[in-house]
């Protein structure tokens, strides 16, 4: 007996160490990543400026939950539209708002709502007729900059109100409320993920959608839903991201759909489903973000930033997912 | 190590995740003869012939060739020393044509590397002459029936000339006639010095074909027939398979349910003329409060079916389901299991549990998943409930943060069953569960499940073991082919009965 | 029935149906572009669809093996990229760039490959991660479209052999008989079987890795041919060139009956939905959709190919 338990403890603290070791090296990374940022500008490791980098994770953090949802339910789910979905919530979210206050609330409603709608046609697509969730997304993300176009025929109009500018550029003790709108984000979705019915349903979908199915979960039902909520909350991003730049500009998100994967990868959270913590996407944007500022800061060209990134991902995604050859 | 046999195995041994599959299993074979290897299921018949083609390396044990050791680390290896073993519908491309098949591994070709098609296509056509199928060489496999592919494997198998050739159940859905061109076939080699393995459960055509036969008991060897000294009676095969009981090691681990009546009792299950297109035919069968009923017959025969139509998960083409007397239609899982119907699956890994989570997220899964469960999780409420689980099914170590990867697979299986108990089932179908179970878990389990029935809770039980359908039912129902065609009762359901049915021996 | 040529195997064939589709599509064509059958008209729309044509084989290959392949719109970019900074204007430089340019195809390929075969990663996710690599490094040669490709070399490309044959017919040709050479080897039994079913292909005794391998190497060679023809269409290196051809020869594949598990389909299948994905671009064109709606309709196309390519797999499933 005392044996047995003596061995769970230990387990217990294995499994566990396991997992704060994973988030150890995150943090070690990004002070590491700060430290080189300082070395390489000096200034790098100032208060403001670290809030600066952190705010610029924001847009990515939030666009990277909805893409950890549609990973952890499993199928080998990734949404490649969330680039584009962002940019049409820039747009729209312009154009709903008008610059006036009292918009807010219709914008709050109806942004997210069109990107539910892309994301549920993606998830009908994938789950029902069986296309690789690879290139729907991929195939959607055409159909959503087309959108994007045409509704602005090139031009978008509107920009953000100003109750919004202040929450996209105001700080509150110096720290931008963007940062403290992520940090309720984060308690919220750990919350929802953790002691929610439908967080634990997500993990079982994701990690033997067999057994979920037997268990009596409609998994095809559900997991059309989870990429619709991924399409609402990168649209709702695109809100975010206008608040913070005040006047839309088209293809603003074309630069985050590629990280919000490779965030997820660097973060640990395993790309083939079933397992995964949205504060591991959390820290893996935060390490994204500042090496980018980095690379930006040293001059270098966008070339050499799809390069490291390319690299990044294909290095992970062999070190997570591949199996030795038998 | 005799060099008169052309093939001998000694003391094999296998485990597989701590289950013994092989304990002591041996075998001889000689030149030019047909040895049949008979046995229960369960009994290590076709671990042993996989591991005399090399597919699976033995733990423990000697193969000899030709009075020769050797030592096979894959199925390659065998074909070298022309070993051949067909199984069923192994090596068979469906999209490609029966000739593309045929020669798949072995097409001769020109220095550039191009096809040598009509070679091909006349070794193909030389191979199904062999053992005159009628089947056209341009035939899609897919589009064959599944007689024609299993005589496509074994025509395969005969193209590469083994010395050795090992028969996995070969007649299995073959029809009368194809099967006497088999056994002609077979004599054919016979005289050619080739050795045939012949492993089936059709105890009529062991003792048709057969020269020898073995047996295997529990993964032991327990006895040899010679037909050349012996009768050919099927009578003296069955208690080979089935054993004696009054030896202490063989007796029976588990005391018998008392025999009851429930006639008085209400019907909760009713199931009409199930019928599913190819599988299953006219079903019909009733379930009373309270009592075990049982699915018999050898593997394959429908069992499974029968249960996953029940649970949901699969389709039927026809017939009545009534559920306390009301009809009920199924579509998907979650319409049984709202109305008290729970299916523990018989693949735990693959259908069962989530792998790399914790036992209480697995324990409480079916009931998170319920409609009408609340959007925010009484947390604590269920980690009580699940505590009472775990005492229940006595998991060992009694942790619900533990990862169900990290426990044995007697406490994994635990946990499937687990999960439904506090869900008060009506309905209780059991898909062999406890297969690879070790003995003590498998007594706890079955206390679970007769506690449950003592409360008015019905149970159809499948398992691969008779000596789980004798200990725990109160009938047995017999499939073959898709089709009830016995019923066993209390006294009557014994190992004899239930092998002279299921072989549909006299 | 022993007869070498069984009807119901041709019109039971995967990629049926596009052969259809195809002479569908080739009449609307016609009815909205004027002059569709004249000569002009058909070596203007040879020009355009060879590439797309020539990587959907490519795609085709490497699907029929059961793996897909995203990143060979990004291949093709940076080939034109390589070709257009190193060209000059002698033949035999031409000559020698074509083949580094064949060479850097194999390689990528190659690195897709063996990635894929030997540490066995999803090939979807890895080759979206290539892609994304070879278009950094395009980028990092020629951030913007530049280079130098002879106007001798591009017009070649554009020119016609005796008797009005277009130059870039040839490259086709070329294609297809080398396609046809490929069918009758019986490696490319071992293609089908790979696709169809690994661990049955193994058991026969066929070594996957290498068929893998082999099938990857012989993409990048079509991949190659089509990145000649882009380059010398265009005349410039270009590192978002390649855009939209991994997507496109995915969905020409699809359309052409092939299936993401492998092993299904005639190669021919790829051959035709080029053509259809080209010509229904063409249609785009014709009926006046303005440049807005371009993009959105493409998508649309594409999604509704891969639709209409799983349709008999829905089909056969209700029946379960």
């Amino acid at each position: 007996m005392k044996n047995n338990s003596q061995s769970s403890i230990l387990e217990r603290n294995v499994v566990k160490n396991v997992f704060f070791a994973k988030l150890a090296i995150s943090f070690y990374a990004i002070i590491l990543l700060f430290v080189l940022g300082e070395i390489i500008l000096p200034g790098f490791i100032s208060f403001s400026h670290v809030m600066s980098v952190l705010r610029l994770s924001v847009f990515l953090g939030i666009v990277a939950l909805g893409q950890t949802l549609v990973v952890i339910s499993g199928n080998e789910g990734v949404d490649l539209s969330v680039g584009s979905v962002l940019s049409i919530g820039v747009v729209l979210s312009a154009y709903f708002l008008n610059g006036q206050n009292i918009n807010i609330p219709k914008a709050l409603l109806l942004t997210p709502a069109v990107g539910l709608g892309f994301g549920l046609v993606s998830g009908l697509a994938i789950s029902y007729i069986e296309i690789p969730p690879i290139i729907m997304t991929l195939a959607m993300a055409s159909v959503v900059e087309g959108t994007s176009l045409i509704i602005t025929k090139g031009f978008p109009t509107g920009n953000a109100p100003p109750f919004l500018e202040v929450i996209g550029n105001g700080k509150i003790f110096d720290i931008p409320y963007l940062i403290l709108v992520w940090i309720v984000l984060i308690i919220l979705s750990s919350l929802v993920l953790k002691k929610t019915k439908w967080g634990n349903i997500l993990y079982g979908v994701g990690s033997n959608s067999l057994t979920a199915e037997l268990s009596g979960v409609m998994v095809k039902r559900f997991r059309v839903f989870v990429y619709g909520i991924c399409g609402a909350i990168a649209a709702f991003a695109g809100l975010f991201l206008l608040s913070y730049t005040g006047t839309p500009y088209l293809n603003l998100g074309a630069n985050y759909t590629m990280p919000s994967i490779a965030s997820l990868a660097i973060g640990g959270i395993s790309l083939a489903g079933g397992n995964g913590n949205y504060i591991g996407a959390v820290t893996g944007c935060i390490i994204l973000t500042t090496l980018n500022s980095i690379l930006v800061a040293l001059r270098t060209t966008e070339a050499v930033r799809q390069i490291t990134f390319g690299l990044l991902l294909l290095i992970l995604i062999i070190a997570y997912t591949g199996r030795r050859k038998k | 190590m005799n060099i008169s046999y052309i093939l001998e195995a000694q003391n094999i041994k296998k485990s597989f995740d701590g289950v013994v599959a092989l304990s002591d299993a041996s075998f001889t074979l000689n030149e030019g003869e047909i040895c049949g290897l008979v046995g229960a299921n369960g009994s290590g018949k076709t671990t042993f012939a996989r591991i005399i083609s090399g597919l699976i390396k033995p733990d423990a044990g000697q193969l000899y060739l030709y009075g020769s050791e050797i030592n096979l680390k894959s199925h390659l290896d065998a074909e070298k020393l022309n070993i051949s073993m067909v199984h069923q519908n192994l090596s068979l491309i469906p999209e490609m044509t029966v000739w593309e098949n045929i020669n798949l591994g072995r097409e001769k070709a020109t220095s550039w590397g191009i096809l040598k098609k009509e070679e091909a296509i006349i070794r193909a056509e030389e191979a199904i002459r062999e053992l005159q199928v009628n089947i056209s060489l341009y035939e899609k496999v897919s589009q064959l029936a599944p007689s024609e592919k299993q005589l496509l494997e074994i025509v395969k198998a005969l193209s590469r000339h083994p010395k050795i050739l090992i028969l996995d159940e070969p007649t299995a859905s073959l029809g009368f006639k194809q099967v006497e061109i088999l056994f002609e076939k077979l004599n054919q080699l016979k005289q050619n010095q080739v050795s045939v393995i012949f492993i089936s459960h059709r105890i009529w055509e062991i003792t048709r074909i057969c020269d020898r036969l073995v047996a295997f008991r529990n993964g032991k060897t327990v006895g040899e027939i010679d037909f050349r000294i012996q009768p050919r009676d099927e009578r003296l095969i069955v208690p080979l398979i089935t054993g004696k009981k009054e030896n202490g090691e063989e007796k029976s681990i588990h005391e018998k349910r008392p025999i009851q009546s429930f006639e008085t009792s209400d019907v909760i299950l009713e199931v009409e003329n199930l019928t599913k297109k190819d599988k299953l035919h006219h079903i019909s069968f009733k379930v009373r409060k309270g009592e075990i009923v049982g699915l018999g017959g050898l593997n394959g025969q429908g069992q499974e079916e029968i249960l996953f139509i029940l649970a949901g998960y699969l389709r039927k083409t026809s017939g009545k389901i009534k559920i306390d007397g009301q009809e009920v239609t199924i579509k998907h899982p979650s319409h049984t299991i709202e109305r008290g119907v729970f299916l523990v699956p018989g693949d735990r890994q693959k259908e069962g549990l989530f792998l790399n989570h914790s036992v209480f997220t697995n324990l409480i899964y079916p009931w998170v998943a319920m409609k009408k469960q609340k959007f925010i999780l009484p947390l604590n409420k269920l980690r009580e409930e699940a505590n009472q689980s775990i005492h229940t099914i006595s998991l060992v170590p009694p942790d619900l943060n533990k990862l169900v990867s990290h426990l044995s697979g007697g406490n994994q299986q635990k946990v499937v069953v687990g999960k439904w108990l506090s869900l008060s089932p009506k309905i209780l179908l059991l898909n062999d569960p406890t297969k690879g179970v070790d003995v003590e878990t498998r007594r706890n389990l079955y206390h679970i499940i007769t506690d449950l029935t003592a409360n008015g809770v019905a149970v159809l039980l499948y398992a691969s073991d008779n000596e789980e359908l004798i200990a725990n039912c109160d009938r047995v129902l017999i499939v073959f082919e898709g089709q009830i065609v016995d019923e066993i009762c209390g006294d009557g359901i014994c190992e004899e009965n239930l092998v002279a049915c299921s072989l549909r021996v006299q | 029935m022993k007869n070498g040529f069984q009807f119901k195997n041709f019109y039971q064939n995967p990629s049926f149906p596009s052969f259809l589709i195809l002479l569908a599509i080739i009449i609307l064509n016609a009815f909205l572009q004027p002059n569709f059958f004249t000569y002009r008209a058909f070596k203007s729309n040879l020009l355009t669809f060879t590439p797309l044509i020539l990587t959907s084989i490519a795609q085709g290959l490497i699907i029929l093996v059961g793996c897909v392949d995203l990143s060979l719109g990004a291949t093709i970019s940076l080939i034109t990229v390589l070709m257009a900074s190193l060209m000059g204007d002698s033949v035999m430089s031409m000559l020698l760039v074509v083949l580094c340019g064949s060479g850097l195809a194999l390689l990528m390929s190659l690195v897709n490959g063996f990635i894929i075969s030997y540490f066995g990663p999803p090939p979807l996710l890895t080759t979206y991660a290539t892609s994304v690599l070879w278009f950094g490094i395009a980028l990092f040669f020629m951030p913007t479209p530049g280079g130098y490709i002879p106007s001798a070399f591009s017009k070649m490309y554009r020119s016609e052999l005796f008797l009005r044959f277009p130059v870039a017919l040839i490259f086709l040709v070329g294609a297809f008989l080398l396609l046809y050479f490929i069918s009758k080897l019986k490696f490319y039994k071992h293609i089908y079987a790979v696709g169809g079913n690994e661990d049955a292909t193994y058991a026969n005794g066929v070594n996957v890795f290498t068929t893998k391998i082999k099938v990857f190497l012989l993409s990048g060679l079509f991949v190659a041919l089509a990145a000649v023809c882009v380059v010398a269409q265009t005349a410039t290196g270009d590192a978002r060139s390649g855009l939209g051809y991994s997507l496109n020869s995915v969905a020409a594949s699809i359309i052409g009956g092939l299936s993401f598990s492998g092993g299904k389909g005639s190669i021919a299948g790829p051959i035709m939905g080029g053509l259809i994905l080209g010509l229904l671009i063409n249609v785009l064109y014709f009926a006046n959709i303005t440049s807005f709606y371009q993009e959105f309709m493409k998508g649309i196309i594409i999604i509704f190919s891969l639709a209409i390519g799983a349709i008999p797999k829905y089909l056969k499933t209700r029946s379960l």
